[in-house]
C-alpha cells in the first residue's frame, strides 16, 4: 500500500490544481492591476460569483467602496515583494452581503523572480466573529442583569446591548395579567427610532389568538425564529396589508422571539429584529437569545423575589412600628400619674399594675412583685356586688360601665375609687381596669351633704319654736273666740308647714345623693296608711277624696317614706286640680305586689314632660308659674319607690288630669 | 334665766304635773314652756343635761322632754343614764330631734316617745297627756 501511495506522488499542474480547487479557503489570484486571474470553488461559494463570470474582472468588484484604498495599498506592497499576513477585513458578495473574512495575500513570482500578481487565501469568519460578539454580548448582558434589582431598568439596558451586538432593534414584553402584556423595554440601533419603534408596536398589539408572534411564544413557551423574512412570507402574514407595508418600511429581514421563562412559566418574551441582510439570525443566534432570555428571567425572578421580601419586610416593619407606637401609647397611659391601671384575671390574679395604683392601695412594687397583694381582700365585702356586676357586663359587652367602690388599703383604711374596665382577652378573663381616686370628690360631696344636713338642722330649730309660738297663739285666740285672727294664724301655720316640707325635701335629696336614704323596714297595712294620709289632708282642702280598695295589703317597707310618697301624690293632686273636684285613691294588688294610685281631674301633664317629671329638680314648665316649687318632691318619691324595688309611673293627658301610680313588692328584700 | 335652778327644786316635788324640758335652744325652751303652762302644767327648763345628776326622790319631774342634740352632750346618753339610775328609771322621757332618723335609736336607748322637730303642738300634748293627766 505504502509503495503504491509513494508511486502516485507526481507533482503535476493537475496535482496543484486539485489542492487549490478543493481547499476550504477561497483562493483567487489577480494581476498587479487587480484583474482576477483565478477563482476556486470555495471562492465561488464565498462570494457567489462563478469563476467563469468573475475571471477577467477587477478585484474591486468584491471590495466595499470604503476599502478600495486598502486594496491599493496591499497591491503596492505585493509589487514590492512583500507578503500580507492574515488579517480581518470585509468583502462584498454577489448578492451585496458584506462578508467578514480573514485573508492572507502573497505575491506570485515568475520564473525570473519578478512579481507578476497576487494570490489571496480568504475564509469566511462571519460565524467566528458573531460568536465572539455574541459571547461578548452575553458577558456584558450578564453583568448588566446582575447589576440592579430594578428589572425594568435592567431589561432596558439588555435591549440596548442587544441592539449594539445582535439586532437592530429589540423589544421586551412582560405579562401583566393572563393574555395581557406590557412593553417594558424597546431599543433601536438608531436612538432616534426608539419612539418610532414604540409606535410600530402600538400598530401591532400583541395577540394571543394567532399562531405566531409574541403572544404565541408566551402561550407555548417556545422560541420562534424567522431567519429571513421574504415578501412571500409577508403575503401570508395573517394581519392586514397596511401592516405588511409597515414591515417593509421597517426593513424586517430576520426576526426571533424567545420566551422569558420564570419558574417553568413563560412570563414574557424578547423580540429581536434585524433589518440587515448581512445579519440574519440563525439557530446559533437563537440559542444565544435563549440564553439571554434565561438570564433575564433569572434577573426578573430575583428582582421579584427581592421586591416581595422587601415588601414583606417593609410590611413587617410597618406593623412593628405601629405596634411600637401603640405600645408606646399604652406605656404612657400606663405610666399615668393620675389614673391607676391594673391588668389582671378576674378574681384570680393581678398581672400588671402602675405605680399610681400601687400608691392608691398603699402597697409597694416590692409587695406586688413578691405576690404580697391580697387580691381577695382588696375589695371590702360591701362592694363585691359591684365587682360581680361589672364582670358580668365585661363578659357580655367587653366593657363595663363605670362604677364606684372602695379599696381596702394596706393600712386598713378605705379609699373611694371610680372604676372602668375593658376585657382584653375573654378566653383568659384578662381585664384592663382604670382606677381613679375620688377621695377628694367624695370628701367634697360629704362636706356638701354635711352642710345641707347642718343647714337643714339649723333651719329647723327656729322653725320649731315658730311652730310652737304660732300654734300657741292660735290656741289663745281660739280661747278668746277671736276667729278672724285665729284664721290668720292658721294661714301662718300652713306656710310654716310648707317651709318644713321644703327643708325636709332638701335634706332627703342630699341623703339620696349621698346614698344615705335609710329605710326603716316594718310590716304595715298600706290601706291604713292610705286612709290616715287621706284623712290628714282632707281637712286642708275642698277636694273630695275617695279611696277605692277591696283587700288589705300588708307591706314590708318604710312606712313613713311610703306615707311621704302618698302625701306627695295627694298634695300634687290638690295643687294641680281645681277645688271641689274629685281625687280618686286606689289600692290594688296581688300576692306579690301592691299598687297605690292617685288620680286627679285637673290640668294634666304634657307627654313631653311626663318622662322628665321624676328627674331631680325638674318642675313642669320652669317658666310657668302655675307649677311652683323646687321639683324635689317627685324625685324623692321616685327614689323612695326605687329603694323599695318598685316602679313609679304617671298616666296623664293635658287638660284631663293625671294618674300617679306606684307599685312595690309586698316583701322588700 | 331658763336654766334649771337648784334653789327652785323645792317647788318641784310638791307638783305631780311638773315637766322638765331640756333643749340647748332657749327659744324652743321658752315656746314649749309657754305652751305647757297654758295647758296648766308646771314647767322647768334646762339648756344642758347637768341638772339631771341632781335629780332625786325630792324633785322628780313627771315627764322629761329631752332634745337629742345638746351642745356638748348627746340626749340619748342622758336617757340611758336616767334609765340606769334607780330614782329616775321610771320617769317617762319624750325625746325630740330635728333628725327624724334618730327615732329608732332614741327609743332603743330609753325614750318612751319620739317627736321630730318641728312638731305639731297637738302631737306633743297628746304624748304628754299619756303620762301626765291634764290639770283640771
Amino acid at each position: 500500500m505504502k509503495k503504491n501511495q509513494e508511486q502516485s506522488y507526481e507533482f503535476t499542474p493537475a496535482y496543484f490544481e486539485s489542492i487549490i480547487q478543493n481547499s476550504t479557503d477561497a483562493i483567487l489570484s489577480k494581476t498587479l492591476d487587480g484583474t482576477i486571474t483565478s477563482w476556486n470553488k470555495a471562492a465561488e461559494e464565498l462570494y457567489g460569483y462563478k469563476a467563469a463570470e468573475i475571471i477577467g474582472n477587477k478585484i474591486y468588484k468584491i471590495i466595499p467602496k470604503d476599502r478600495i484604498k486598502e486594496v491599493k495599498v496591499i497591491l503596492k506592497k505585493i509589487k514590492a515583494g512583500q507578503r500580507i499576513a492574515r488579517y480581518q477585513t470585509v468583502r462584498v458578495a454577489k448578492d451585496g452581503r458584506h462578508l467578514q473574512i480573514s485573508v492572507a495575500i502573497s505575491p506570485i513570482l515568475n520564473s525570473e523572480g519578478t512579481v507578476i500578481g497576487a494570490s489571496a487565501f480568504a475564509r469566511d469568519i462571519t460565524f467566528e466573529l458573531s460568536l465572539l460578539r455574541q459571547q461578548e454580548f452575553m458577558s456584558h448582558a450578564s453583568i448588566v442583569l446582575n447589576s440592579s434589582l430594578n428589572y425594568t431598568e435592567t431589561l432596558q439596558s439588555v435591549a440596548d446591548l442587544a441592539t449594539e451586538y445582535i439586532a437592530d432593534w429589540c423589544a421586551i414584553d412582560l405579562l401583566t395579567a393572563p393574555k395581557e402584556v406590557e412593553l417594558v423595554a424597546v431599543a433601536h440601533k438608531d436612538p432616534k427610532k426608539v419612539l418610532w419603534a414604540r409606535q410600530i408596536r402600538q400598530s401591532f398589539p400583541v395577540k394571543f389568538d394567532i399562531p405566531t408572534g409574541v403572544g404565541h411564544v408566551i402561550t407555548t413557551g417556545k422560541s420562534e425564529l424567522y431567519h429571513h423574512i421574504t415578501d412571500e412570507m409577508l403575503k401570508q402574514e395573517p394581519r392586514n396589508i397596511k401592516n405588511i407595508k409597515i414591515i417593509k418600511e421597517i426593513g424586517m429581514q430576520s426576526v426571533m422571539i424567545v420566551p422569558i421563562i420564570i419558574r417553568k412559566k413563560a412570563k414574557g418574551a424578547i423580540t429581536f429584529v434585524s433589518s440587515s441582510p448581512d445579519n440574519l439570525f440563525t439557530e446559533l443566534t437563537l440559542s444565544f437569545a435563549e440564553d439571554l432570555a434565561r438570564l433575564a428571567a433569572q434577573s426578573i425572578d430575583n428582582a421579584t423575589l427581592y421586591k416581595q421580601i422587601k415588601e414583606e419586610l417593609e410590611e413587617r416593619e410597618k406593623v412593628q412600628s405601629a405596634l411600637r407606637e401603640s405600645q408606646n401609647k399604652y406605656q404612657k397611659l400606663f405610666d399615668s400619674s393620675i389614673i391607676g391601671v391594673v391588668v389582671g384575671k378576674a378574681n384570680k390574679s393581678i398581672d400588671e399594675v402602675n405605680n399610681t395604683f400601687l400608691h392608691m392601695i398603699g402597697y409597694t412594687r416590692q409587695d406586688f412583685e413578691k405576690g404580697n397583694i391580697p387580691i381577695h381582700e382588696l375589695t371590702p365585702d360591701k362592694w363585691l356586688d359591684g365587682n360581680a356586676k361589672a364582670l358580668e357586663e365585661l363578659r357580655h359587652f367587653g366593657e363595663s360601665s363605670t362604677w364606684e367602690k372602695e379599696y381596702k388599703r394596706k393600712d386598713g383604711t378605705l379609699i373611694p375609687v371610680l372604676m372602668g374596665s375593658t376585657m382584653i382577652d375573654a378566653r383568659t378573663d384578662t381585664i384592663l381596669t382604670f382606677v381613679l381616686d375620688i377621695s377628694e370628690r367624695k370628701e367634697f360631696e360629704q362636706r356638701k351633704d354635711d352642710f345641707i344636713s347642718v343647714a337643714s338642722h339649723e333651719l329647723k330649730t327656729p322653725i320649731t319654736s315658730m311652730k310652737v309660738f304660732t300654734q300657741l297663739l292660735a290656741k289663745r285666740f281660739a280661747k278668746q273666740e277671736d276667729e278672724q285672727t285665729g284664721a290668720l294664724i292658721k294661714k301662718l301655720d300652713t306656710q310654716l308647714n310648707k317651709l318644713i316640707i321644703l327643708i325636709s325635701d332638701l335634706l332627703d335629696v342630699s341623703r339620696i345623693h349621698a346614698g344615705k336614704l335609710e329605710l326603716r323596714l316594718e310590716d304595715f297595712s298600706i290601706n291604713e296608711l292610705v286612709k290616715e294620709t287621706v284623712e290628714g289632708l282632707e281637712e286642708t282642702t275642698q277636694h273630695t277624696m275617695r279611696i277605692e280598695d277591696d283587700k288589705n295589703f300588708i307591706v314590708h317597707g318604710d312606712r313613713e317614706r311610703i306615707g311621704q310618697v302618698i302625701t306627695n301624690f295627694l298634695t300634687n293632686a290638690i295643687k294641680y286640680s281645681p277645688p271641689h273636684k274629685d281625687i280618686k285613691v286606689t289600692v290594688a294588688g296581688n300576692k306579690k305586689e301592691v299598687s297605690v294610685g292617685v288620680q286627679d281631674f285637673g290640668m294634666g301633664i304634657n307627654a313631653k314632660e311626663k318622662d322628665k317629671i321624676f328627674e331631680r329638680f325638674y318642675q313642669a314648665s320652669a317658666s310657668n308659674s302655675t307649677f311652683p316649687g323646687l321639683g324635689m318632691g317627685l324625685y324623692i318619691c321616685s327614689e323612695i319607690i326605687q329603694r323599695h324595688r318598685g316602679t313609679i309611673v304617671v298616666e296623664s293627658q293635658k287638660g284631663k288630669g293625671s294618674h300617679f301610680i306606684f307599685t312595690i313588692p309586698l316583701h322588700y328584700s | 334665766m331658763y336654766s334649771y335652778n337648784l334653789s327652785n327644786s323645792n317647788l318641784m316635788h310638791s307638783m305631780s304635773n311638773n315637766i322638765l324640758v331640756v333643749d340647748d335652744d332657749p327659744d324652743i325652751l321658752e315656746a314649749i314652756k309657754l305652751l305647757l303652762e297654758d295647758q296648766g302644767y308646771s314647767v322647768e327648763t334646762a339648756q344642758n343635761g347637768n341638772i339631771l345628776q341632781f335629780l332625786d326622790e325630792t324633785n322628780l319631774p313627771s315627764v322629761i322632754i329631752l332634745d337629742v342634740l345638746l351642745s356638748g352632750m348627746d340626749g340619748r346618753e342622758i336617757a340611758e343614764k336616767l334609765r340606769q339610775k334607780r330614782e329616775t328609771h321610771a320617769i317617762p322621757i319624750v325625746m325630740i330631734s330635728a333628725n327624724p332618723g334618730a327615732a329608732e335609736d332614741c327609743v332603743k336607748r330609753g325614750a318612751n316617745a319620739f317627736l321630730a322637730k318641728p312638731f305639731e303642738i297637738d302631737d306633743l300634748l297628746n304624748v304628754i297627756h299619756k303620762y301626765v293627766p291634764e290639770r283640771p
